[in-house]
Formats: C-alpha cells, sequence, structure tokens
C-alpha cells in the first residue's frame, strides 16, 4: 500500500488521529509520518534492539499498531475487551497469547473441528480423538477401572487403524511419540 | 401479528425445560449449552456496520433456515420488536439482555418447544443455544453440536486451527461452548453456607452466576454454575469438569435440607406455611418479594412439608411473575404498584388451597 500522503512511498505507519471523539485512521510512509509529527519512530532500531518497541507502542506513542482488516487497536482491545475481527487475533498474537494463557491455562485448541462440507478435515478430527483417548486411558487406569479401560484401549486401536491406513502419506504412522 | 400471537401464548405458561420434572429435579432446574459462533468475512460485532450487520443477519437467517436445524421455528426481528415482549423473551432464557437492548440489526430463530434459541448478532454473529430440563448433559451436548454441525455445511465459520473457534471475546475462543446448570440452593443460602460454594466451583475451574447470567442478582435462590475455561479443553472434558462439581454441590445442599429439617423442624414449617400464607393472601406483591417466597415455598415441598402442593406450578410462578411476563397477561406497560396487583392476583389463582 502506498502512503496515502505523498502516494510515493510505501506505508508503514498506521497513524491513528483521534478528534472530537472519532478516530481517523491514516496510512503512512516512515517520512511523512515523522512530519506528521508522530515521535518514537527515529530510535525504531535501537527500540527493536532493547526489545522495548512493542511497549512503548502500546504505551505512550500516538502511532499504534492497528489491524488493517478492521482497524481495532490493542489499546481499543483493552478499553472494551472486544477484539475486532479474526485477523485481529493473528495481529495481536504477541500480546494475547499470554493472556489467553491466563484466562484459559492454555492458548492452544484441542476441540471441535468445523464439519465443513468436502474438505479433509477428518484426520485431524481422529488425532484429537485419539489424544483425548490415551489421556482418558491413563485416568482410568489410575482409578483402577480396568473394564473401562480396556473399552477405551479397543477404541485407541481401532482409531490407531484407520489413521495409519487413511493417511499413511506422510510415510510415519499416528504413533510419533 | 403472528409474533404477538406466539408471544401472548408464551406469557401464559412456562416452556417445558423449567417443568422441573427430570432427574434430580429437587435441586438442578435445568442445563443449558451455548456456542459461539462467527460468519467468516465479517469483522466482529463491534466492527460490524450497520449494513453488514444487516447481511449477517439475512445470511444466517436464510442459512439456519435452510439447514433445518431449528424445527417448527419461530423468527423474531428483535429491532421491530416492543420492549415488553423482547422482555419477556430475556425472562423466557430465550434471548439475552445484551441481545434485548443492542441497536444493530439482531434477531432470533427459536424452537415452539423453546428448548432451542440462536441468537443473531449479540456478542458474536451467532449464538446457539441448546435448553433442557435436569442433567442430562450428554444428550444436550450432542444436541448442540448437531445443530452446530447443520449450519456448518451451509456456511462457513472463523475457526483457526490453533485457537479454535474465532469470538470476539477472547474469553469465549477456541471450544465457543458455555455450559451451565441451573440449580435451586435455598438451604444453602438459608444456612450461609453458598460462599463455601462458591469457592469450591471457583477452585474447580467453573463460576457461579445469578439467574438470568453475568452479573445478574440470584432472585428466588437460583444459580447458574458454568464452565469459565473455553480454549485448551475439549467440548466433552468441559462437560466432564461440570459433571463432576454438580452432584456435590446438590449433596451439599440435600443434606443442608435434611439437617434443616431433623434439627429446626418447628422453625422451618413456620417459615415454609408463612411463605405460602403469604402468597396465598397477598393483594399486591413485588416481584423480588415473590420470588424469595416461591423459592421458601419450593423447598417446602421438596422436603415433604407441603405434601399436596403441585410444584409445577410453583416452578412455573418463578417464570409468570416477571415483570415482563405480568405485563404482557395485560397486554399493555403496567406501573410497578399495577405490576404487584396483578401478580398478587395471578398467583393467589394459581395456588388456589
Amino acid at each position: 500500500m502506498l502512503c496515502e500522503s505523498c502516494k510515493k512511498n510505501n506505508a508503514t505507519v498506521t497513524l491513528t488521529e483521534v478528534k472530537d471523539a472519532k478516530a481517523t485512521v491514516f496510512q503512512l510512509c516512515e517520512a511523512c509520518a515523522r512530519s506528521q509529527g508522530c515521535p518514537g519512530q527515529q530510535n525504531l532500531l535501537g527500540d527493536l534492539l532493547s526489545g522495548f518497541v512493542a511497549k512503548a507502542r502500546s504505551a505512550e506513542s500516538t502511532v499504534e499498531k492497528a489491524c488493517e482488516v478492521c482497524g481495532m487497536t490493542y489499546r481499543g482491545f483493552r478499553a472494551k475487551g472486544r477484539l475486532g475481527c479474526p485477523h485481529c487475533y493473528e495481529l495481536f498474537e504477541e500480546e494475547l497469547t499470554p493472556l489467553l494463557e491466563k484466562i484459559h491455562g492454555s492458548a492452544r485448541h484441542i476441540g471441535k473441528v468445523p464439519c465443513r462440507e468436502g474438505e479433509e478435515s477428518s484426520s485431524l478430527h481422529q488425532q484429537r480423538e485419539l489424544t483425548r483417548l490415551r489421556r482418558q486411558l491413563r485416568e482410568v487406569i489410575e482409578q483402577e477401572d480396568y473394564e473401562r479401560a480396556a473399552e477405551i484401549r479397543d477404541r485407541i486401536q481401532v482409531l490407531e487403524v484407520e489413521l495409519s491406513s487413511g493417511t499413511s502419506s506422510s510415510g510415519s504412522g499416528p504413533e510419533s511419540e | 401479528m403472528k409474533i404477538s400471537k406466539v408471544i401472548r401464548d408464551l406469557s401464559n405458561r412456562a416452556g417445558d425445560w423449567l417443568r422441573g420434572t427430570g432427574g434430580e429435579s429437587d435441586v438442578v432446574i435445568s442445563s443449558r449449552i451455548r456456542l459461539a459462533r462467527n460468519l467468516e468475512g465479517f469483522p466482529f460485532l463491534p466492527r460490524l456496520e450497520e449494513e453488514a450487520a444487516q447481511e449477517v443477519v439475512t445470511r444466517l437467517t436464510t442459512c439456519i433456515e435452510r439447514s433445518l436445524a431449528v424445527p417448527d421455528s419461530i423468527v423474531c426481528d428483535l429491532r421491530e420488536m416492543p420492549s415488553l415482549d423482547r422482555l419477556l423473551l430475556v425472562e423466557r432464557h430465550l434471548i439475552s439482555r445484551e441481545l434485548a437492548n443492542g441497536d444493530d440489526p439482531r434477531s432470533v430463530i427459536f424452537s415452539r418447544d423453546e428448548a432451542l434459541s440462536l441468537m443473531i448478532n449479540e456478542e458474536d454473529h451467532l449464538r446457539i443455544q441448546v435448553l433442557k430440563q435436569g442433567l442430562e448433559l450428554e444428550v444436550l451436548l450432542e444436541k448442540a453440536r448437531d445443530i452446530d454441525d447443520r449450519i456448518e455445511k451451509v456456511v462457513r465459520f472463523s475457526y483457526s486451527p490453533k485457537l479454535g473457534y474465532l469470538t470476539s471475546c477472547p474469553t469465549n475462543t477456541g471450544t465457543g461452548m458455555r455450559l451451565s446448570v441451573m440449580l435451586h440452593l435455598p438451604a444453602l443460602v438459608f444456612s450461609k453456607e453458598i460462599e463455601r460454594v462458591f469457592q469450591a466451583v471457583n477452585s474447580m475451574n467453573l463460576t457461579v452466576r445469578g439467574l438470568y447470567g453475568e452479573g445478574t442478582q440470584a432472585s428466588g435462590d437460583f444459580y447458574q454454575v458454568s464452565n469459565q475455561v473455553t480454549l485448551g479443553k475439549s467440548e466433552e472434558d468441559i462437560l466432564e469438569d461440570v459433571r463432576r462439581a454438580v452432584p456435590r454441590i446438590v449433596k451439599a445442599e440435600r443434606d443442608v435440607r435434611e439437617a434443616l429439617v431433623s434439627e429446626s423442624r418447628t422453625m422451618i414449617e413456620d417459615k415454609v406455611w408463612r411463605a405460602l400464607g403469604m402468597l396465598r393472601s397477598a393483594r399486591t406483591i413485588p416481584s423480588e418479594e415473590a420470588m424469595e417466597f416461591l423459592s421458601i415455598v419450593r423447598l417446602g415441598a421438596h422436603v415433604g412439608i407441603l405434601p399436596d402442593l403441585d410444584v409445577v406450578t410453583v416452578n412455573e410462578l418463578f417464570l409468570l411473575v416477571q415483570p415482563g411476563h405480568v405485563q404482557n397477561l395485560q397486554g399493555r406497560t403496567l406501573k410497578a404498584a399495577e405490576r404487584d396487583q396483578v401478580r398478587a392476583e395471578l398467583i393467589r389463582s394459581r395456588l388456589v388451597v
């Protein structure tokens, strides 16, 4: 994307101007951003090296990373607790991962996989189910419920056979642990 | 109009899920699963322009109808709906307060038996809600999954392999699933043991909320226990967490009930009969007071103090005494004093000696 001001250089800075409680977003090049009085850009490399760039950006600079799809900033998210679009999850991954870990104790989905027609998600389904069953097996063995353990073991075996016959193209079976 | 007739019909009776005749019904009222989903290619609600919000409503409504996920469905455009009718739907748990009071294009599709409700443009584009009386959690999960699968065959939801179903609020991302069980805990409240239950529940990664969910009061001693975590656990894991916790709470409530009856029988009998007396005699009664007395009466019926009382009627009254129901029964907005009078009359007519 070209800089909205000079229309020559590539836009590398998103400038959010707040005026009369209305936010306007500008995509600018480095030089134009500086000429608009944006602080914090001159020392970019130094900031990067010292690892403070993310902090400085969200904490005090008026130049803030904004989602190119919906325009949401991290500060905007913090204020309302709501993200603007699916892309926000990618853009703010660095900030969101510790937050998700704090809320959920994990930042990795192990639940349902979408049931989309004509898409090969069944092997993913099976692998998840396998992981779940193995964990369950450990639990019931701990509880000395051997009858249930035998049932679960049978289901694991069936799944393993299905998986190795269905996804054998990669060469390795599901038993890569 | 058709919708208004549906609403009038509803104001007169409770949904099946509130009959309170399922297993463990002395304590467990109902169970509910809600799944949060968002359409691919649209921003989440906070960034959704009005035109796009309308497009989401149209697209989801069409897809849901095509998927045949909701049998015998009633479709309501909430922007067109009078506030009194919206209030009635909130009281029946068919829509949330947030959906009732929003400004954006939004609607709800629910099944006539009220076991299923699909909210469009609440906090997320779609909220699938499945309700059932009692504690049949597996059946509930299977039903929720079936509806989700059917809709997914005709529409794409925002999903990432790493984070699962993406939701506007990160507290729902992953499975997007909230499983809540509604419990009636009058003895634990009365004996002031309820705080200890809250602590125990919190230590199990679950949370306790009031009658109408997040940030609401526990009116009538009703509490909802639900999962907090939606990411890093499968739907079955979540179900297991709740299933493990609920019987413990049920047992605690029953133990206290038993202790109250065996140790302070006269005191409890007095409380129960006085409450019933109030409900049968009052000429004017505010809803909070009605809820309080109904709760004591329900307790009395379950510990054998009022063996002849029809518990289903009492369960229904918890809903029918709510302000939206009382006003809908009269077909117009009433002042608080008028409501209290109509409510007292309604209770007297249902609890005849």
